[in-house]
């Protein structure tokens, strides 16, 4: 088929389902909508809609939503510009047991789980806005690039050092379990006895869905003390992310510290010169 | 705010608290609408909760709208021939055919392809098959109102459905006949990646058409 007689029937077949749908749901439908109809064309179509479930389910899809989601969107759309009061919880949240009335985040779930498992932040903040900004999903953090791995002074092997040798590629990925709306930044420092000092590597590369990931060779985009080290991580909203000083608190008795707006690690690992035979 | 709002009502209208309800109010029912239209045109109605899923992809749309100090509703410009009412309408129905289709909301952080700036990658070889049946033209055209841009729907409208001429387009979009052709080039190599997907994606059975024959 060439593109002519491609776009040809593409085209055509787009024109029979725009006159199929006029004819079913013709303008009037659209004026309903809006709140335009003559007192006559609606109870034309309330009558016409009490016809099938097919056609009250037309009705019930056009008639205005109203001014309480006017209010709701409204309410929210000046919170997120930054020009309002968070909005208050969603009508029906307080509904009592057996009540019809449903909760919009039940009503949410319910049409599809997959994006509701996926909800971003945004649209938490509208219909649960009581929270403030969402909070930030589980993060996993993955090491990779080095020559072996030490056994660990304790039962467990997975917690090995990691060790490094110049020319090795260093590659630290953080991953969060969700796909994150809005902006996040990453830190990455290196504590030693003086204290904790930015790691020295290239600027970490963060996704649209928020995957951060920091990657060189080491010896020279990566420079790392030689010996034992202890990389402390961070990645969480822009702006909201811990400074050295208080990374280093939050993980002086803890490998992994996880608030609402960032996640943190202590990853220990070791940096030889030069490969021990 | 007057009837047809200008880029002047728009910004006045994000800035302004007491102007935005009446902005709400405006742009809901053609939001109401398109969502409505596109879940019954692909019969994705369930009856019993048909409202409630028309509200929440309704509040789909303003999020995505609104988001980001209100980038998508900014990018409207009405210098390109489009109402207000129209670009979010278009908005409106890319967003609910790619939720219906992938479950995922807020595509635009998957593809924010807001501009012109389509993917020019020459596409794969085509289908050998001569024809192709209705039902992988239906989700072709499902597949371009996902991808498309607003500027792209309304340019797809005006130069095939409407079959406008080039100086015709011009007038209404204010683009260059340069920019007309090159985005006639891209929406024919748009269409033409999308169907060497969906052949490949669909079973034999799909791919023959119930319809004529499409001459080669």
């Amino acid at each position: 088929m060439s593109d002519d007689s491609l776009l040809r029937e593409l085209t055509r077949v787009a024109r029979e389902d725009q006159e199929l749908e006029r004819a079913r749901l013709d303008e009037r439908w659209d004026e309903l909508a809006a709140g335009r109809l003559s007192p006559e064309d609606e109870e034309e179509l309330r009558a016409w809609a009490e016809s099938s479930p097919e056609e009250a389910a037309a009705y019930e899809a056009f008639r205005p939503l109203g001014e309480d989601f006017h209010a709701r969107v409204t309410e929210a759309a000046r919170f997120q510009l930054g020009r309002g009061a968070r909005p208050a919880p969603a009508r029906g949240a307080e509904a009592p047991a057996g009540s019809k009335v449903v909760d919009a985040r039940h009503r949410w779930r319910r049409w599809s789980l997959p994006a509701a498992a996926l909800a971003a932040a945004s649209l938490l903040l509208f219909l649960w806005p009581d929270r403030g900004p969402a909070p930030l999903p589980a993060y996993g953090l993955e090491l990779g690039g080095e020559v072996r791995t030490l056994r660990s002074e304790t039962a467990e092997p997975a917690a090995g050092r990691k060790v490094f040798v110049a020319g090795n590629r260093l590659r630290l990925v953080l991953t969060p379990s969700v796909a994150v709306d809005g902006p996040v930044a990453a830190r990455a420092f290196v504590l030693a006895a003086g204290g904790a000092s930015p790691l020295a590597a290239p600027p970490a590369a963060i996704s649209d869905q928020g995957a951060v990931r920091i990657e060189g060779e080491v010896g020279a985009e990566v420079r790392l003390p030689e010996g034992d080290v202890v990389l402390l991580v961070a990645v969480g909203r822009r702006g909201a992310l811990p400074d050295a000083g208080e990374l280093q608190a939050r993980l002086a008795s803890t490998d992994q510290v996880r608030t609402d707006q960032w996640s943190a690690w202590k990853v220990p690992l070791a940096f030889e010169d030069q490969l021990e035979p | 705010m007057e009837s047809q709002p200008t880029r002047a009502d728009l910004e006045r209208a994000l800035t302004d608290p007491s102007e935005l309800e009446d902005l709400v109010a405006r742009l809901t029912p053609v939001i109401q609408a398109r969502v409505a239209r596109s879940l019954f045109r692909r019969n994705q109605v369930r009856t019993r909760s048909v409202r409630q899923e028309v509200e929440d992809l309704s509040q789909e749309v303003f999020v995505t709208l609104f988001a980001n100090d209100a980038k998508v509703l900014r990018s409207w410009d009405p210098d390109r021939g489009l109402s207000l009412a129209n670009f979010v309408g278009f908005v409106a129905e890319r967003q609910v055919a790619s939720i219906l289709r992938t479950g995922k909301r807020n595509p635009w952080q998957e593809d924010p392809t807001l501009t012109e700036e389509l993917d020019d990658a020459d596409p794969a070889a085509g289908p050998h098959d001569a024809t192709v049946s209705r039902q992988i033209l239906r989700r072709l055209l499902d597949r371009l109102e996902e991808q498309l841009s607003p500027l792209g729907r309304q340019l797809f409208d005006l130069i095939y459905l409407k079959e406008r001429s080039v100086a015709e387009v011009e007038g209404q979009t204010g683009l260059g006949s340069d920019a007309v052709y090159a985005w006639r080039s891209r929406l024919r190599r748009l269409a033409r990646r999308n169907l060497c997907e969906l052949m490949s994606e669909s079973e034999p059975d799909e791919r023959r058409p119930e319809e004529r024959s499409v001459p080669r």
